[in-house]
């Protein structure tokens, strides 16, 4: 499980690998706030993420609400894995990672370094 | 969304689950055409018309309900050998399909019109291939006992065997899990599977209770579920607060003392 913060002079991208649930939660929030109080638009990362908790879902998406609140883009980067979608939607959970009204929707960045 | 009610939220949310039953009822028709004497099938067919009657008669398609209910009588009566799959049976079905889908979008613009005489045709076709008289849903008949409920478990889970129209009926459970839910190594997901896997299940989330991220408990869940779930009978799985409504006024209230972090209970509905 890994969880990293990037930061460029326009972009805040925050990457998300392996299973991401509550031994981490506490991590990702910090990650989310740091990124939401640069200022800079805020991308993130799941392509490598292989789960996906309540936890997780939650902190994104009142990431999301606080970046729309404050004017700032909020989008994901790339392709949720199809496993992930599948179990957040069999409970009721996919809307809520659906960023693209927050007006930054095309969420592409470029390859990691 | 701050401008719609809730009640649209859910209704919206089952005409979204419905369309999906629906394509997946198509295709089971289809296979089960081909393959008549297919029992997985048929129950794929019953349990798919039974969603969409339990959930339909929950927010508020009453018509939709009414008329499902009769085609889930004819299936249940294919589950229990009373009745054979025919070519007659899968194109009644497959047109009331069509009745159906348009009961599901009234309203909507552009969205084709139930007609009341093509469906009173199709019903009356049906009825007479079941070999029954006019049958209304299922309400207001005796609900479970809290007894029942508890001997629902073993039932729920040899379900298929002995599940009929009757014995499944439609509970409405609200979920939300305590503080200490997740800390607990619980897993709500794991839950919604275990309910999943009694019947069918529709499901709306909600993130209403969530405080703003700077403020929120990391390790806390606070995301809320409605759900409708159609089934027998049933024990609540061990959870954080839970509540179930049955579709009748005299259900027993339920309390469930193995549960972390809050209490599951089987409240009277109206």
């Amino acid at each position: 499980v890994s969880i990293t913060l990037e930061q460029s002079e326009s972009l805040s991208v925050i990457w998300l690998e392996g299973a991401i649930d509550i031994t981490s939660a506490g991590e990702l929030k910090e990650f989310l706030l740091r990124a939401l109080g640069a200022g800079r638009e805020v991308r993130v990362s799941l392509e490598a993420a292989t789960d996906l908790d309540v936890t997780a879902v939650e902190l994104l998406w009142a990431a999301g609400r606080e970046a729309k609140g404050a004017g700032v883009g909020f989008s994901l980067a790339g392709q949720v894995p199809a496993a992930i979608s599948a179990a957040l939607k069999e409970a009721g959970l996919e809307p809520f990672l659906d960023f693209s009204e927050s007006g930054h929707s095309e969420g592409v960045i470029p390859c990691r370094p | 969304l701050s401008t719609v009610g809730n009640a649209d939220i859910f209704k919206q949310s089952f005409r979204e689950e419905a369309r999906e039953v629906l394509v997946d009822l198509e295709s089971a028709l289809l296979e089960l055409n081909d393959n008549r004497g297919d029992m997985e099938l048929v129950g794929r067919v019953f349990r798919a018309l039974h969603t969409i009657k339990g959930s339909g008669a929950m927010f508020g398609f009453e018509d939709l309900a009414t008329f499902t209910h009769n085609l889930e009588t004819a299936f249940d009566e294919v589950r229990n050998g009373r009745l054979q799959v025919s070519a007659e049976l899968v194109d009644l079905t497959l047109s009331a399909l069509d009745q159906i889908r348009a009961m599901l979008e009234e309203g909507a613009a552009g969205a084709p019109e139930a007609a009341p005489a093509a469906c009173a045709e199709i019903l009356a076709k049906v009825r007479h291939l079941a070999g029954k008289p006019e049958s209304p849903p299922a309400k207001g008949k005796s609900a479970p006992s809290a007894a029942d409920s508890k001997a629902g478990c073993e039932a729920a889970s040899g379900r298929d065997s002995g599940a009929t129209a009757d014995s499944v009926r439609e509970w409405s459970i609200h979920f939300a899990p305590g503080a200490d839910f997740m800390l607990n190594g619980a897993n709500p997901l794991l839950l919604l599977c275990e309910l999943r896997q009694m019947g069918g299940l529709a499901v709306k989330a909600s993130m209403a209770a969530l405080p703003p991220l700077g403020e929120m408990d990391p390790e806390r869940c606070y995301i809320r579920w409605e759900m409708v779930l159609a089934a027998e009978a049933f024990q609540l799985p061990d959870a954080g607060r839970v509540s179930v409504r049955g579709p009748c006024r005299d259900l027993a209230r339920y309390e469930s003392s193995a549960c972390a972090g809050g209490s599951g209970s089987l409240q009277e509905d109206r």
